[in-house]
């Protein structure tokens, strides 16, 4: 029962200080919002960015290329000036209707009643189990970010012989972590024929340290009782079926695994609001509007994104969302627009268009394709050198082309060709 | 010299653990060893965990027996020992005539063993309880108050109330050799020293027949075969309610999905394979597909994105008994040292073979004088996942640590993580098995390095010292700290 | 490819354009569209490759803490192994913050090595 007494009312609560978290918050306060307050169950703000301590992070924000943590503090830093509170190792464990929040904490059990409530928690890993390798359950098996934490906010060292499945971003950049501090790469492995994260990672991580990459290899079982000792790896046909005289055993005692991230929407599936089953994430507007009112969600918890300069960005759209709420200073058009999905296109948001407000489209393909153009109902066509699945394509649409796409019709393609 | 225990088990497993808490009832020097970091990781940890009803029991058999009225037992001892333990209905159904025959005779063993709730149930009436179960089934029978229970904290349970009633308990320590002497002793050599024994319990599992050969019992053999589980996603575990067995529990096959105590799901295929050796726990491709096929075939519906872990558990059959029955008696070598050869269902059956085995100690000459003083109680382990917000507040009072959470899935608070590690877990698998941190939707992705520190803290031991599960499972290679990096 | 040609990805910005380059006397020949900042690159990268090295060092008198680095500019690829073993043996002193000083013109590459995150403490 709750104790009408003990609630603290709250205009804006930010579930999540990382980047997406924090440039909310900030921008929200600058808006003029009063009691904001940001809860993280971390012992640090940042979100992941603290341990990502590699450069690639602020070249569209900053225009300068930053490091994981000096990106987190710069967004720290503007924060803090705004006098944006932040509830640190304090968990959000439930969110109620009518913006009602429980939020666990050594200060105890504390409800807040929410006028908004804006989602930022990011994601989780794809885990060995949810991509189904079979064999053995030995120490020495670790997600990518896993490793990322042990390495580079703990010092530990995860191993000394490792293998890295998948080929994503953190796979690459882990790989290249690990040989600097001493650790054998032994071979990143990669079910797909081309790597899934970006080019400029491969040369970095990959070339430069002459890892060995298999490409088109699945990993078919890992052995070792207490601790790893080999994975098999098999090459794939190009209808992805293993070819069994290709079947090796790689020695090693370390596994990470870099095999995909899941936006973490455990409290938004539980308060209803409805999940896109491609991006994981909750189905929003051109607001960042989610189906259930006064709750909006940004960064990673809304889509996997590339750059970090996005999911800022987003923050910012999520609290101009709020506040456009709040004041009553933004109308929606009286017919919105579905987006809907072309051949190859496996996921865009926003879903739907529902103001004649400047907007992002966010769009990944299925499939890597050569020169191509994306092209939105009619409104909008985009030439591109070429499209790949790891790589996020953002157009950008002006509030009288999102009008002429709801005048004609209540459902519109984004496509690639 | 010191005193030689009255009695020693090999095992701390639900067996093991069952029979050491009963004998702590009474004024003897007992222990159990176990080579182990803590109770119940065996064996016990690997299995659907059922307190099965009298259905997949021969009428007549041993196994018949000790199962007669498990649930009694068992919620007895969940008050007792403040243990979680569930009871769900159980729909048994049928897709083709080969299952049907064995539905209805696990029905008419019910019957002939006492069991009164098992009744026929109509596709109607299952469409009505369990709406996702994939309706084309034949046959169907419904029974009630089948348990549920996991091992691994039972186990804990059972060991710590004994001890805190006398009993000694050895960890970590393995037992290498078993020698009858001339003046009715049992010397006992492990590797961390020597125990004697007036009366020795082999409870030892899936080794029970390693032990039975180091006593000199050189007959005994057990079979194993393995089998496998996949457990799914808390956020759809609301679609289910009831056990769902198809078909019975034959030697060759066994098929069922049923919520989990910690409201997960949980698939259970099993046991085809014969793994090769005690620890060849692993899951095949082969085996991984068989079973997630067999989930969708049950449940259409059934999420496979969901999935969060899958492995496997051994069973044993032994050549003692007939018909893959328990045996429990005797062996060879003296009448002072008993075999606990058991086979499914095990677990159920552990508070009657803890009777069983105190009869046959009785019977053999050990004079079991009760305590005048028994605490046949413990203190609950505070879980933040399932307390109410006033004790969830109440206990942030006490001790701040316990509103601050670490493993997110799971909801469970550091000051939990502490709590099991001071009653007994060492290793980040015992911590997980005890406090349930770790066995989430990101399986410690996020809360293991934070484990892992708190395990440094509250031991005293290095990182590089800290293991997943004992000897030979370290959880990282070094903190560079310690070591210098040669070229 | 002639014999002092080499293919060159650009790594500035997340594009990743081609270009092959090749050298005759003081003369780039530069094959491949690049803007301005990639043409720097794979003429830098050609005659000597240079990476910005990010890791973590250790703060004295506090054997449990680390903190992000990073060289604050390029430093030569083929000197990142010594520069990990210089670091590695290095313990910074708290306070810091970001930016501060830890190591200057480490293995004098003209390059430092400087603090990415802080420590109050």
């Amino acid at each position: 029962m709750i104790n009408n007494k003990n609630i603290i009312d709250l205009d804006l609560c930010v579930i999540g200080a990382g980047p997406a978290g924090l440039a909310a918050a900030t921008e929200a306060k600058r808006l003029g919002i009063k009691n904001v307050v940001v809860f993280d169950r971390d012992e640090k703000a940042g979100g992941i960015l603290a341990q990502c301590i590699h450069p690639g992070f602020g070249l569209q924000r900053f225009k300068e290329e930053l490091t994981g943590p000096e990106y987190a503090h710069r967004e720290l830093e503007a924060a803090l000036k705004q006098n944006v509170e932040i509830e640190l190792n304090s968990m959000v464990i439930e969110i109620k209707p009518d913006g009602i929040i429980k939020v666990a904490s050594a200060k105890g059990l504390k409800t807040y009643r929410c006028k908004s409530i804006i989602l930022a928690m990011g994601c989780r890993e794809r885990t060995r189990s949810n991509v189904r390798i079979p064999g053995t359950r030995p120490a020495g098996i670790f997600t990518a970010g896993k490793a990322q934490r042990l390495v580079n906010i703990e010092g530990f060292l995860p191993g000394r012989k490792a293998v890295i499945i998948g080929s994503g971003d953190i796979g690459m950049i882990m790989a290249r972590r690990l040989i600097l501090e001493g650790c054998q790469v032994e071979a990143i492995i990669e079910i797909n024929s081309y790597t899934s994260g970006l080019i400029r990672n491969e040369v970095q991580c990959i070339h430069d340290f002459n890892i060995p990459l298999l490409l088109s290899h699945q990993v078919t079982m890992i052995r070792g009782d207490q601790r790893v000792e080999e994975i098999t790896v098999a090459q794939r046909d190009s209808f992805g079926k293993i070819i069994p005289e290709t079947e090796k055993q790689i020695a090693c005692d370390t596994i990470l695994l870099s095999v995909g991230l899941i936006p973490e929407n455990e409290l938004s599936r539980n308060v209803g609001i409805t999940i896109d089953n491609s991006t994981k994430g909750p189905l929003v507007d051109n607001f960042l509007a989610t189906d259930r009112a006064n709750i909006f969600a940004c960064g990673n918890v809304l889509h996997v994104n590339d750059l970090v300069d996005e999911v800022s960005f987003e923050g910012e759209l999520a609290a101009k969302a709020v506040a456009a709420k709040l004041t009553g200073n933004i109308v929606k058009m009286a017919k919105e627009v579905k987006l809907t999905k072309g051949a190859n296109i496996g996921q865009i948001v926003p879903q739907q268009l529902s103001y004649p407000i400047e907007s992002r489209i966010s769009i990944r393909v299925k499939e890597p394709t050569g020169p191509t153009t994306v092209k939105i109902g009619e409104v909008l066509k985009k030439r591109l050198p070429f499209s790949r699945p790891g790589e996020m394509i953002v157009v950008k649409l002006t509030g009288a082309q999102i009008e002429e796409l709801a005048k004609a019709g209540s459902s519109r393609e984004v496509s690639v060709e | 010299m010191q005193q030689p225990y009255d009695v020693i088990i090999i095992g701390s497993g639900m067996i093991g653990a069952m029979v050491l808490r009963e004998l702590s009832r009474f004024s003897l020097k007992i222990a159990v060893i176990d080579k182990e970091t803590q109770a119940g990781l065996g064996a016990s940890k690997a299995s659907l965990s059922y307190i099965h009803r009298n259905h997949i029991n021969p009428p007549g058999s041993l196994r018949a027996r000790l199962c007669n009225n498990s649930q009694q037992s068992y919620r007895k001892l969940s008050q007792e020992l403040s243990l979680s333990y569930n009871e769900l209905d159980e729909i048994n159904i049928a897709f083709d005539k080969e299952q049907e025959y064995l539905v209805k005779k696990r029905m008419e063993w019910a019957l002939k063993n006492g069991e009164t709730s098992f009744r026929l149930i109509t596709n109607k009436e299952v469409a009505k309880l369990e709406p996702h179960l994939n309706q084309n089934f034949t046959y169907a029978t419904f029974s009630e108050d089948h348990g549920l229970i996991y091992p691994p904290e039972w186990a804990f349970a059972l060991i710590e109330n004994a001890k805190d009633n006398g009993a000694d308990v050895f960890f970590n320590t393995e037992v290498i050799n078993l020698q009858y002497s001339d003046n009715k002793i049992w010397d006992i050599y492990t590797d961390r020293g020597k125990f004697q024994a007036r009366y020795l319990i082999n409870a030892a599992g899936l080794y029970a027949d390693y032990i039975a050969h180091m006593a000199g019992d050189k007959e005994v053999q057990q079979f194993m075969t393995r089998g496998t589980f996949a457990i799914f996603d808390s956020a759809i575990a609301s679609i289910m309610k009831h056990i769902i067995y198809v078909g019975g529990v034959t030697p060759e096959w066994s098929q069922s999905i049923s919520p989990t105590v910690h409201g997960n799901l949980i698939l259970g295929m099993g046991h085809f394979k014969t793994p090769d050796s005690p620890t060849d726990t692993k899951v095949t491709q082969e085996e991984l597909d068989i079973i997630l096929r067999m989930g969708k075939e049950m449940i259409p519906t059934l999420p496979l994105d969901d999935l969060i872990t899958s492995f496997a558990g051994i069973k044993t059959t032994n050549n003692l008994a007939s018909d893959g029955d328990f045996y429990v008696g005797p062996s060879t070598v003296s009448s002072t040292m008993f075999h606990a050869l058991i086979c499914s269902p095990g677990i159920t059956a552990a508070p009657g073979i803890a009777n069983e085995m105190l009869n046959l100690l009785s019977d053999a000459g050990l004079d079991l004088k009760e305590k005048p003083v028994f605490k046949n109680t413990r203190e609950a382990l505070f879980h933040f996942s399932e307390a109410t917000d006033e004790q969830i507040n109440a206990k942030i009072k006490e001790n701040p640590q316990y509103g601050h959470l670490i493993c997110r899935c799971e909801k469970v608070s550091e000051g939990e993580i502490r709590e099991v590690i001071r009653r007994g877990a060492s290793t980040i698998e015992g911590v997980k098995h005890l406090s349930r941190a770790g066995m989430g939707r990101c399986q410690g992705g996020f809360c293991s390095p934070l484990i892992l520190k708190i395990l440094c803290e509250e031991l005293g031991i290095s990182p590089a010292e800290v293991t997943r599960r004992g000897k030979g499972s370290p959880e990282i290679a070094a903190s560079d700290n310690e070591e210098e990096h040669n070229d | 490819m002639s014999d002092n040609e080499r293919e060159i990805i650009c790594i500035v910005c997340t594009q990743g354009c081609k270009a092959i380059v090749g050298k005759e006397g003081l003369e780039f020949s530069i094959k491949g569209k690049l803007c301005k900042r990639g043409l720097d690159y794979v003429k830098q990268e050609y005659l000597n490759p240079k990476r910005v090295l990010t890791t973590t060092v250790r703060i004295k008198d506090n054997p449990n803490k680390i903190i992000p680095v990073r060289t604050s500019a390029p430093i030569p690829k083929e000197k990142m192994f010594e520069i990990m073993k210089v670091i590695k043996a290095t313990r910074a002193e708290a306070p810091l913050k970001v930016g501060d000083v830890i190591i200057p013109n480490i293995l004098d590459t003209g390059s430092d090595v400087i603090c990415t995150g802080s420590l109050l403490v």
